[in-house]
């Protein structure tokens, strides 16, 4: 499962909470320009981790975010159509979802990331699919 | 690699201010036409057409999308797009979420024809009063296809019927029986536009919090191929 390095991933995650590039160097003591270059690198690596893993369960990609780290798809289970949602988790790496029914601590992590303010699932389904 | 199949719309930046001020330009020929005589709608459909998307090509380490023959261009580095996604199938993806200033351009032009039609009468033109009729239930069409999202699309055919049948019934009661050929043409364009919009795949890439749109009748294709390209640059 990919991780991101975890200095990349530090600075990915305060990026993901809104904070801007100069911030980040302030805060990690690092100049802009290396902070630039982990979140490009952080963008480009969760692309092909998603990707990767429509690929892998020839899921169909709908949607792919790399700045809050999510991916919506569709993707068939039982002669059905699904929708298959996808986070990555810092610190774990990218977690799948079918279907609707996503689980309490991934209405958490979208609020920690500012996908949605309040963890409702409603809320969060509307957040990724429009 | 010039991405076949595909052209940007005028969402932002230069091409959508020549895309506004050509739609409004056009409308307000006649009037233009009373100042300084020269023919103002033949411009303004120059600069309109001037506004639209050319294509889209792959340059190195650049999404490069081309408007007015290739003339324009928004340069995107791809190693700084943010997001890609299928608007299109998206279960409540709406154009208008993302592009506010495009979708209301359409609406702006449907009001502003509207007190056209009402207060200054078509300037006593009874083509242009006709024409009014015909672009404002045009353009609407226009915002609601960019508003409502994809779950919600059959609502847009119980328009296409509605206004249809509103654009039979009331010029050939103004006008009579001469108005019915260009009511046909508008359900013909109607059901172009509707199927237009339902058929084909809106793609939104976003870089550095700007958003631009694609229109593709391949977008899965094209989501794969700059996300490879996203890996070689």
């Amino acid at each position: 499962m990919l991780r991101l390095p975890e200095g990349m991933e530090r600075v990915w995650l305060m990026k993901a909470k809104g904070m801007r590039e100069v911030e980040i160097a302030e805060a990690l003591g690092i100049s802009r320009q290396a902070v630039n270059k982990a979140l490009k690198d952080a963008r480009v690596k969760l692309f092909e981790a998603f990707f990767g893993l429509a690929e892998v369960f020839s899921w169909e990609i709908v949607r792919v975010n790399a700045e809050k780290g999510f991916m919506v798809a569709r993707g068939r289970c039982l002669d059905k159509n699904v929708r298959v949602y996808a986070f990555y988790f810092p610190g774990k790496g990218v977690k799948a979802f079918f279907g609707e029914e996503l689980p309490d601590y991934v209405l958490e992590h979208a609020v920690e990331m500012g996908i949605i303010r309040k963890p409702e699932r409603e809320g969060l389904i509307k957040a990724l699919e429009s | 690699m010039w991405l076949s199949r595909t052209a940007p719309l005028p969402v932002r930046g230069i091409p959508l201010l020549l895309f506004g001020t050509s739609l409004f330009g056009i409308t307000v020929g006649t009037y233009l036409y009373r100042v300084i005589p020269i023919p103002w709608e033949t411009v303004f459909v120059f600069i309109l057409v001037f506004s639209q998307g050319f294509g889209v090509e792959i340059q190195e380490d650049q999404l490069v999308l081309l408007y007015g023959f290739g003339v324009l261009k928004q340069r995107l580095a791809l190693d700084s797009i943010d997001e890609l996604s299928l608007l299109s199938r998206l279960e409540r993806g709406a154009i208008l979420k993302h592009f506010k200033a495009y979708t209301f351009t359409w609406l702006v032009i449907a009001l502003w024809l509207l007190f056209d039609f009402f207060v200054l009468k078509g300037a006593g033109n009874l083509i242009r009063l006709y024409m009014d009729v015909f672009i404002i239930l045009t353009f609407t069409l226009f915002f609601l296809s960019l508003s409502i999202p994809r779950n919600k699309k059959g609502i847009l055919w119980w328009i296409v019927l509605a206004s249809s049948i509103f654009m039979f019934v009331y010029p050939y009661h103004t006008w009579g029986s001469k108005a019915l050929f260009p009511a046909f043409i508008f359900l013909l364009l109607a059901i172009f536009i509707v199927r237009g919009f339902q058929n084909s795949d809106f793609i939104l890439v976003t870089v550095g919090g700007k958003s631009y749109l694609l229109s593709s009748d391949r977008g899965e294709e094209v989501l794969k191929l700059i996300r490879e390209a996203m890996e070689n640059a």
